[in-house]
C-alpha cells in the first residue's frame, strides 16, 4: 500500500506538531528505521522501513490515537521484523550459509575478488578522490592524517592532532564522523551521476 | 537490570555485533529512537567499528562476530566498501605529519585530557564511585577552607583587640601620670593647665613591618609637646624564633641615629612585639627607618624587618 498524500501529512504532523522541522524529523525517523533493520541483519532494510511507515500511516487513517509516534514506529518495526524472520525458509538457509561463512569476505586485509567489482570499485575510488579534493584544505588534511599510519603511531598522531587543534579526542572523533558523512553523501551522488551518464 | 545500563561505546559495539540480550537490545533501541544524539553516537561507533574491520584491527572474536552478524546485508556491506575506499584514498595522499619520538613527546596530551579519555573506558560503576568520591572531597575541602577563613578572622580580631587594649592601657597610664603631676603642681602653687615645666610623658605607637619606602604611605606619628619618651612597639612575626633583637634607628638619608641591643620580645602566639623606648628629642619632623635584627639559637644574626615611619611634632 502506498502512503497517500493525506496520510503522509498526518504522519508529518505527528512527527512534528509545530510543523517547523517535520520533514527533518521524518527523515531522521526513517533513517533510524533503516538502520534498525540493517542492524538486525535484514537484506532489505529500506523495504521493511516502508512497510513499517505504511502500517503506522494506516493506523493514523483508521483514527488510532498515537501519543509518541517514534515509540509507536519502533513497536511496529518490531512486529515487521518478526514477520520478516518468520517469512521463508530461504532466509533460514541464508542464515545457515552465513554461519558457515560460505559467502563472506573473511579477511579484509586481502582485497576482495575485484574481477566482478573492479569497475565499481574504481569508480568509487575516483569519486572518493574527487570528493576529498572538494573538501577544504583543513578538512582534507584532517581526515587524511586521521586515517594515516598504523596502530600505536596512528593513535599517537591522532592525539597530537587533537592537541594542535585544541580539541578533545572525543570532539575530534565527532568531527571525523561528520566529514565521513559528507564524503559518503558526495560519493553516492558521484556514483549516481556516473551511472546515469 | 536495564536501569543499570549506560549507552557507552562498548555497549553500542556489542549491540552492533549482536552480543546483547534481547532486553538489552530493546533498551538500546529505545535510547536511539528517542534521542537523536544517542543515534548519532551509535552511527559514529559503527563507523569506527567498520574502520577497524577494514584495517584488520579487530580481534579474532570481533572479526568473527562482525562477519557473521554485521555484514549480512548489502546495506552494511556498502558501508564497508565506503570505508575501504576511504582508507585507500587517504593512504594515497600519504602523510606530511612527522612521526618520531621527539614529535610525539613534544605533543604530549595534557594530563586532564588523558584522564578524561581513560575515564571513558572505565566501567560506569567505578566512574560513578570516583565522581561521588571527588564530590565528597571537594565538599570537605570547601568546608575546611571556610573554617580556616573564619579562624583567621577571629585571630585577626583578637590581635587587633589586644593592640587596642595595650594602647588604651598606655594612654591610661599617661593620663594617670598627667593627673598626678597636675595635682602636685596645684599643691605646690603653680597655675594649673600649664605643662611647660612638667616632666616629660611617654607616648606609644605600634609599627608594622613591610611598608615599601616610596610606594606605601609610612605610619605618621603625631607627637604633642611635652612628650619625653616615645615608645615604639614593633610588630614582629615569628618572634619566638629569636632569642633577642637589635634595633637601629636611621634617618631618611640612612645615617644611624641610635641603636639598642638585647631587646626581648613580648610574645603573642608565634608573633610578638619588640618595644623601643626613645628620647623624644631624637625624633624631629621627618622620615625614619628602623632596622630590626634577630639573634637566633646558633648566634646567627639576621635582618628580621624594616619599619618606616614619619614624625610630625605639634
Amino acid at each position: 500500500m502506498e502512503l497517500s498524500h493525506e496520510s503522509f501529512h498526518k504522519l508529518l504532523r505527528l512527527v512534528d506538531p509545530s510543523g517547523t522541522n517535520a520533514s527533518q524529523n521524518y527523515e531522521k525517523l526513517r533513517t533510524k528505521l533503516i538502520c534498525f533493520f540493517a542492524w538486525k541483519r535484514c537484506e532489505n532494510p529500506e523495504d521493511l522501513t516502508d512497510r513499517t511507515i505504511d502500517r503506522v500511516a494506516r493506523k493514523i487513517d483508521d483514527g488510532e490515537e498515537i501519543g509518541n509516534v517514534t515509540a509507536y514506529c519502533r513497536r511496529v518495526a518490531g512486529f515487521v521484523l518478526k514477520e520478516y524472520w518468520d517469512e521463508s525458509s530461504k532466509r533460514q538457509s541464508i542464515l545457515e550459509e552465513l554461519q558457515t561463512g560460505g559467502q563472506l569476505v573473511l579477511d579484509p586485509r586481502i582485497a576482495p575478488d575485484e574481477s566482478n567489482h573492479s569497475e565499481l570499485s574504481e569508480r568509487r575510488l575516483n569519486c572518493m578522490r574527487q570528493c576529498l579534493d572538494n573538501l577544504s584544505p583543513d578538512n582534507r588534511g584532517m581526515i587524511t592524517e586521521y586515517y594515516h599510519g598504523e596502530k600505536r603511531a596512528k593513535i599517537d598522531k591522532r592525539g597530537c592532532m587533537a592537541k594542535n587543534m585544541l580539541i578533545s579526542k572525543n570532539a575530534q572523533r565527532i568531527r571525523i564522523f561528520r566529514l565521513r558523512r559528507i564524503l559518503a553523501a558526495c560519493v553516492n551522488e558521484c556514483l549516481e551521476r556516473a551511472s546515469r551518464t | 537490570m536495564c536501569s543499570d545500563l549506560r549507552l557507552s561505546d562498548d555497549l553500542m559495539s556489542r549491540y552492533l555485533l549482536g552480543e546483547l540480550s534481547e532486553a538489552e537490545q530493546d533498551w538500546v533501541e529505545e535510547q536511539y529512537f528517542e534521542d537523536n544524539a544517542s543515534f548519532e553516537r551509535l552511527l559514529r561507533v559503527e563507523g569506527e567499528l567498520i574502520d577497524s574491520y577494514v584495517r584488520g584491527e579487530l580481534s579474532e572474536h570481533e572479526r568473527g562476530k562482525f562477519e557473521t552478524y554485521f555484514l549480512t546485508s548489502p546495506h552494511q556491506r556498502e558501508k564497508v566498501e565506503f570505508a575501504r575506499t576511504l582508507f585507500r584514498a587517504t593512504a594515497e595522499k600519504g602523510s606530511a605529519y612527522p612521526i618520531d619520538a621527539k614529535a610525539v613527546q613534544s605533543h604530549a596530551i595534557p594530563w586532564w585530557l588523558t584522564l578524561r579519555s581513560s575515564m571513558a573506558s572505565v566501567s560506569s560503576s567505578i566512574r560513578y564511585m570516583a565522581g561521588a568520591l571527588a564530590m565528597v572531597l571537594i565538599l570537605v575541602i570547601g568546608l575546611m577552607w571556610v573554617q580556616n577563613a573564619r579562624l583567621e578572622n577571629q585571630l585577626n580580631t583578637v590581635r587587633s583587640e589586644m593592640l587596642r587594649l595595650k594602647e588604651q592601657d598606655l594612654k591610661n597610664q599617661a593620663e594617670k601620670e598627667r593627673s598626678h603631676l597636675e595635682r602636685s603642681r596645684d599643691a605646690s602653687g603653680r597655675a594649673p593647665g600649664s605643662l611647660q615645666n612638667l616632666a616629660p610623658f611617654t607616648l606609644s605607637f605600634v609599627l608594622t613591618p613591610g611598608l615599601v619606602r616610596g610606594i606605601d604611605e609610612p605610619r605618621r606619628l603625631v607627637v604633642p609637646p611635652n612628650i619625653g619618651i616615645i615608645q615604639l612597639q614593633l610588630e614582629v612575626e615569628q618572634a619566638s624564633g629569636y632569642r633577642s633583637f637589635r634595633a637601629v634607628l636611621r634617618s631618611e638619608d640612612g645615617d644611624e641615629l641610635w641603636s639598642q641591643s638585647r631587646l626581648q620580645p613580648a610574645p603573642i602566639n608565634t608573633g610578638g612585639f619588640v618595644v623601643l623606648s626613645l628620647p623624644a628629642t631624637f625624633l624631629s619632623n621627618g622620615s625614619y627607618l628602623i632596622n630590626l635584627f634577630g639573634r637566633g639559637s646558633a648566634e646567627r644574626v639576621e635582618e628580621v624587618a624594616d619599619y618606616h615611619f614619619s614624625v610630625m611634632r605639634e
